[in-house]
């Protein structure tokens, strides 16, 4: 059965990957303007220059040809120039701002799940409890409320009253640092705000999902049973965690595949130099290299995310070992 | 010192030459040669220093791509590698200034341009900028079809090094534009480092990155460090030719988020930007006391296109009755907010570039006036045929005009000049034009102005130092390439090419004036103002701001002469020489003894200047926000308890 | 009959949140219809000067070109409205019939929809809507058919399993006993059985359609000059409001984009419990 479902699943995953590829390449080609032209107006190019970068970049050659190049270019690592950011490659450029997206997304890859799960977990123990309504209604408000402008309204709070977090960018700029500390000091406190907001507003799937699955669990017979032989609750809440808790590491695994392409909203409100707020750049500038690699990257986490996550579930939990779902 | 006093004296001894030269026969050569150009010496700008030291920061919005000058294109990379080279001329507030080079001089038949330079500059290295580097770079530039300023090099055959300090450089044909369009942009680079470079990589070279050890230059600064997306580092070059900068450090901040520039501005963490804000952020900065606004014109005009091809907009009257109707001072005032200058009808403005060349006269040919719009509109038949207050055509055709605009998310300046433009037209007295306003996304909208797909539309266009770019925008296509309006006139169209052939200054500044006053009156474009981007640097920790009304903060006479405050001096200038009239006072001895270049603030100050603490709302806590939070909250808690009365 | 008007009264009256969401959307509903009364200007017109702080002729001041804030809120819970509704509604019928006809037929066309559903699921939702925006250009029809493109599958999903359980009931087997053709099965006697369900899933991805177009517009992938709330937040940082200390500019779209998703999820989660009987159980 495991077999079946491990091919089946890489099956879909090969469909997955052959339909991000063909978008890949049309969806970018298919945008209007013309990059060359675009980039001779920002910087009143010659005219003559202009004709060489359309030469350089195939915009002139037919569809076919650049879809060759495409291919080859994917497999190569050779993912061109950034037409914004001439002569930089976009290999270059994606590796550069990595790091500041891997940083914030991953701390964020923490701090929403703790917070989400321990409001969830607290509020399915106590199910029924005025504690257990409050959570669940607050995390449906903030279920609702668009990051960014609670992003806006912080920046204004702390960033223009008081004045006490900067309202953008991943390091003071300008900065030269005389030590390491001081270094992490500053990136910490840029990263305060955007961590804060998105901890804010994204914990609340988290909790709905780790509260309801928390109340399912607890409501098998096997807990009754437990707790009608008097086990301690401090064990029985262990044993309800072990389950309940599979729901919301699935939707993390899930998440860990969006760390890329979650970041763009984020990145771009607080012009955090990450992945994310180089393609909202790129969509801007139709940099069609950019676009095509960061996408290209954004589906592979994502489909091996994917994956990851239907091998924890088969892995985990012995009731999906596996009737094939509905 | 005494570099600073060569600088002052050699220009002089040089013009001496020069005067002597035209003189003494033995030069008859040149003598007989029919022209010799005229610039403006640096002497003109330089004052002497008042503080050596300190570090001055400059923000810039976005991050350097490319230090290799060869094909750099965009502001943000040709600032930061401005500061390390050296050009033979500069054009400083409009007119030509002499740097390396010292003469310049046409052949009989303009084939052959003969330019002298200056002797002893050294690049950073050590070695002595001789002519073989001037020809070098020219060769690249005009041989190569990268190089980012080719284009202004096409007309040149080949450049030689005649001897150490005299270029020859041979046209294929004569080229009026090239002495104003060429060499005030082009940055001499030493032949011992590239030539080497470009034997290895040839073509290639174009996606070459210079090494920090290969970024050598005859400029005030040397380069130091370039942090990707953070800062450009440079120090003063303490033997500039010149005399050198006043300042020790320069730092190149950047800052791609406008808000958080602003924040640093406020808070003195950068001296100046590099880029004009919003006009209504720069109201507000105002308003900051150690703060000023440097509105800077751009060199370009903004105006209102017409397609000339399509009805009615092929009748020029038509067009004439347009920019007649058009208030250009509400503009201006209301749009810019004071930001920037009314546009001449005749395109070409009185500043800048074009200073030279702008005829006023054309301003009192046509003006606001909605009457003679009404007039014009009568005379040709356009008037309001069915009574629904709309003016139609001769034959009761309805008559809209549609206005394309980029979005105002994009660009809010043109999204309500655009609005106001459809407001003009519609209180033309006696029957108004009907006009429809269509935003789209700019990068979808060029493309479609460019092929002629859209029937007015709104567009700032650049010109060149050189009068002679009218051709590219007013030449029938395709000889005009930018000529978008489609416009021709056949008159027009042979004054355009004895402009870019002639190189008799009185019969072309004739032609210029001409043009004009026919671009006024046939409209292929309303020119509506001229945008200057304001600019906002602080006035309390650098003195001696040069400033003039096209030049941007970061001029060639700002990095030269920018003095820290004497109060804020760690070395203050002591030399009983003809020096500033402010007497050094013994107290400031006791200035900070830290070294201001390392802090990132400013230091802290013994005068009184007040700390920049904000005037407007955006200081001090704004309790209505607290006021609504708390309703908020108050909101929220009692959803709550509501639902939970029902368990 | 009887029976619906005792779980609207259940939903409605008895339940507070499902009461709660309906006051809040009813709100925006009235507020959208009568615009044109309470909006004081006409919101494309340039009224005053631009960037006027809040004052008695504009309660919200004015925006960037000088058109009134207020009046733009106004409008924009039309198209807030028009969004959270149109999208999941687009969505539930793609997915809904897809859904009966897998569930219902089986065979290859099941593998077929499945499949489908699984890609679909499996792409990565949000990179793509975004550069599907940005590809089938600033409109707001086009942000409606790119989130029904992506809403499809949930719903094909959810009535598919719902269809799997119904088909093997016995009033299923009865009308198919009598004679009855596959088509009017699953739309006479399958159709109603997950009607009431595929209901409650609207209005709970009313609120995911709301966020996502004003996100759209946030990012300036949205249409330019509708006047959405996505599309006043967007100017206001675009024009700097925060710098020059317009707060109001940029709170009150915002807090309306979460009210209304509020007043969206509320109703959905009321309905759903009603709707859903497994949920019903564990929620108490």
């Amino acid at each position: 059965m495991l077999r079946y479902f491990l091919l089946s699943r890489a099956i879909r995953m090969l469909a997955v990957f052959f339909i991000i590829i063909i978008l890949n390449f049309i969806l970018p080609r298919a945008m209007p303007g013309n990059p060359a032209s675009i980039l001779a107006n920002e910087y009143n190019l010659p005219p003559e220059t202009v004709k060489i970068l359309v030469s350089l970049w195939k915009l002139d050659r037919p569809l076919h040809e650049q879809f060759v190049a495409y291919i080859e270019s994917l497999f190569t690592g050779q993912w061109g120039y950034s037409y914004k950011y001439y002569p930089r490659t976009v290999y270059e450029l994606v590796m550069e701002r990595l790091p500041w997206t891997l940083l914030l997304q991953g701390v964020t890859s923490i701090t929403v799940p703790a917070f989400g799960m321990l409001m969830g977990i607290l509020a399915g123990w106590r199910r029924g409890t005025k504690y257990d309504v409050a959570v669940t209604i607050s995390a449906i408000i903030v279920y609702a409320i668009p990051y960014y402008w609670l992003a806006l309204m912080f920046q204004y709070v702390f960033g223009y009253q008081l004045r006490i977090f900067p309202i953008a960018h991943a390091l003071t700029p300008g900065a030269s640092y005389s030590n390491f500390l001081e270094y992490v000091a500053d990136v910490l406190w840029h990263l305060t705000l955007p961590v804060l907001v998105v901890t804010l507003t994204a914990y609340a799937s988290y909790t709905l999902v780790t509260r309801n699955s928390m109340v399912d669990i607890l409501e098998e017979d096997f807990m009754f049973v437990a707790r009608a032989k008097g086990l301690p609750e401090r064990t029985l809440m262990k044993h309800a965690l072990r389950n309940a808790l599979l729901p919301p590491l699935t939707m993390l695994a899930i998440r860990l595949g969006h760390i890329v392409g979650g970041a763009v909203i984020t990145e771009t409100v607080f012009s955090y130099p990450g992945v994310g707020y180089l393609i909202y750049e790129s969509i801007m500038f139709k940099d069609y290299p950019v676009l095509n690699a960061a996408f290209f990257m954004l589906s592979i986490t994502v489909i091996v995310a994917n994956f990851a996550a239907d091998l924890l579930y088969a892995v985990v939990d012995p009731r999906i070992r596996y009737v094939r779902r509905g | 010192m005494r570099s600073l006093k060569a600088g002052l004296i050699l220009p002089a001894l040089i013009l001496l030459l020069l005067a002597f030269s035209v003189i003494y026969p033995a030069w008859g050569q040149q003598a007989k040669a029919s022209s010799a150009i005229t610039a403006n010496t640096y002497d003109k700008y330089l004052k002497p220093c008042s503080c050596y030291g300190g570090t001055l920061k400059l923000a810039m919005p976005s991050a350097v791509t490319t230090l290799n000058w060869w094909v750099a294109g965009t502001d943000w990379d040709l600032i930061p590698l401005e500061m390390i080279y050296d050009r033979p001329l500069r054009i400083i507030n409009g007119s030509p200034t002499w740097e390396v080079a010292t003469s310049l001089e046409y052949s009989e038949d303009y084939k052959v341009l003969t330019m002298k330079i200056r002797e002893g500059i050294k690049f950073h290295d050590g070695v002595e900028l001789t002519a073989e580097d001037v020809a070098f770079t020219i060769n690249v530039l005009a041989n190569r079809s990268w190089p980012y300023y080719h284009g202004y090099f096409t007309s040149v055959d080949r450049a030689e090094a005649v001897d150490k300090y005299t270029v020859k450089i041979y046209f294929k044909n004569p080229d009026a534009g090239f002495i104003l369009n060429a060499l005030p942009v082009m940055n001499i680079m030493p032949k011992h480092i590239w030539e080497p470079l470009l034997q290895t990589y040839g073509d290639q070279l174009a996606k070459y990155s210079p090494k920090p050890e290969e970024l050598v230059g005859s400029g005030p600064f040397k380069f130091v460090e370039h942090v990707s997306g953070q800062y450009v580092r440079f120090v003063a070059n303490k033997d500039y030719w010149m005399g050198r900068p006043c300042i020790d450090e320069l730092i190149l901040v950047i800052i791609t988020d406008a808000n958080v520039a602003v924040l640093a501005i406020q808070n003195g963490e950068v001296d100046a930007f590099l880029w004009g804000v919003d006009p209504a952020v720069a109201k507000t900065l105002e308003t900051y006391p150690n703060i000023k606004i440097h509105a800077r014109l751009s060199e370009s005009f903004r105006h209102w296109g017409l397609l000339t091809t399509v009805w009615p907009l092929n009748i020029s009257k038509f067009r004439l009755a347009l920019s007649y109707a058009v208030d250009r001072e509400v503009l201006v005032n209301d749009v810019l907010l004071g930001y920037g200058m009314v546009g001449s009808p005749g395109v070409v403005g009185p500043f800048g570039y074009c200073a030279p060349w702008y005829n006023p006269n054309v301003e009192k040919l046509v003006y606001y006036d909605p009457k003679k719009a009404a007039q014009i509109l009568d005379e040709i038949g356009f008037t309001d045929k069915n009574g629904d207050g709309w003016r139609d055509g001769p034959r009761g055709e309805p008559v809209v005009i549609e206005i394309y605009s980029p979005t105002p998310g994009y660009d809010p300046v043109r999204a309500r000049v655009a609005e106001l433009l459809k407001e003009f037209l519609a209180n033309i007295p006696g029957g108004g034009i009907k006009a429809e306003v269509y935003y789209y996304e700019w990068a979808t909208l060029w493309p479609m102005i460019r092929e002629g797909k859209v029937m007015t539309w709104l567009l700032g266009s650049g010109w060149s130092a050189d009068i002679s770019w009218l051709y590219t925008r007013f030449h029938c296509p395709p000889g005009g390439s930018s000529n978008w309006a489609k416009y021709c006139n056949p008159e027009v169209d042979k004054m355009l090419e004895e402009l870019r052939s002639s190189f008799n200054e009185t019969r072309r500044k004739e032609l210029a004036w001409k043009i004009q006053e026919i671009l006024a009156l046939e409209a292929p474009v309303v020119n509506l103002y001229y945008q200057a981007f304001p600019t906002p640097y602080r006035t309390d920790k650098f003195e001696n701001w040069f400033i003039t009304p096209s030049d941007t903060l970061s001029n060639r006479i700002n990095m030269l002469r920018l003095s820290l405050k004497s109060s804020l001096c760690p070395t203050p200038i002591t030399t009983p020489k003809p020096t500033p009239t402010t007497t050094p006072s013994p107290t400031t001895s006791a200035a900070p003894t830290t070294q201001p270049t390392t802090s990132p603030t400013p230091p802290p100050t013994p005068s009184s200047t007040p700390s920049p603490t904000p005037t407007t709302s955006v200081g001090g806590p704004d309790y209505t926000l607290a006021v609504v939070a708390a309703v908020l909250v108050v909101v929220v808690v009692a959803i709550v308890l509501l639902v939970l009365r029902r368990r | 009959m009887v029976s619906i008007l005792r779980d609207l009264r259940y939903i409605l009256i008895e339940n507070r949140m499902g009461l709660i969401g309906f006051a809040i959307i009813m709100f925006f509903t009235l507020i959208a219809i009568f615009a044109d009364i309470i909006a004081p200007y006409n919101p494309y017109e340039l009224v005053g000067p631009p960037y006027t702080p809040p004052n008695e002729r504009f309660i919200l001041g004015t925006n960037d070109i000088g058109q009134d804030i207020f009046s733009e809120f106004i409008y924009g819970s039309r198209i807030s409205l028009y969004v959270g509704f149109t999208a999941p509604i687009l969505s539930s019928i793609i997915g809904t019939i897809l859904g009966i006809i897998a569930g219902y037929l089986g065979g290859y066309i099941d593998e077929l929809v499945v499949g489908a559903v699984d890609v679909m699921l499996a792409l990565p939702s949000l990179p793509l809507i975004i550069i599907l925006a940005a590809y089938l250009g600033p409109s707001l029809n086009n942000i409606i058919l790119v989130l029904a493109i992506f809403g499809w599958p949930g719903f094909a999903r959810m009535v598919r399993s719902q269809v799997l359980s119904l088909r093997e009931r016995a009033y299923v087997e009865a009308a198919r006993a009598t004679g009855a053709g596959s088509f009017r099965i699953m739309f006479r006697h399958i159709l109603p059985h997950v009607v009431p369900l595929v209901i409650a899933n609207i209005v709970l991805s009313a609120t995911s359609a709301i966020l996502t177009e004003a996100g759209l517009s946030f990012l300036g992938l949205g249409d330019p000059i509708a006047k959405s709330w996505g599309q006043i937040l967007r100017r206001a940082q675009v024009g700097h409001a925060l710098h020059q200390g317009l707060w109001l500019w940029v709170f009150t779209p915002g807090l309306a984009i979460a009210l209304l998703g509020t007043g969206f999820t509320l109703l959905g989660v009321a309905i759903e419990e009603k709707v859903n009987p497994r949920l019903k159980h564990s929620r108490r």
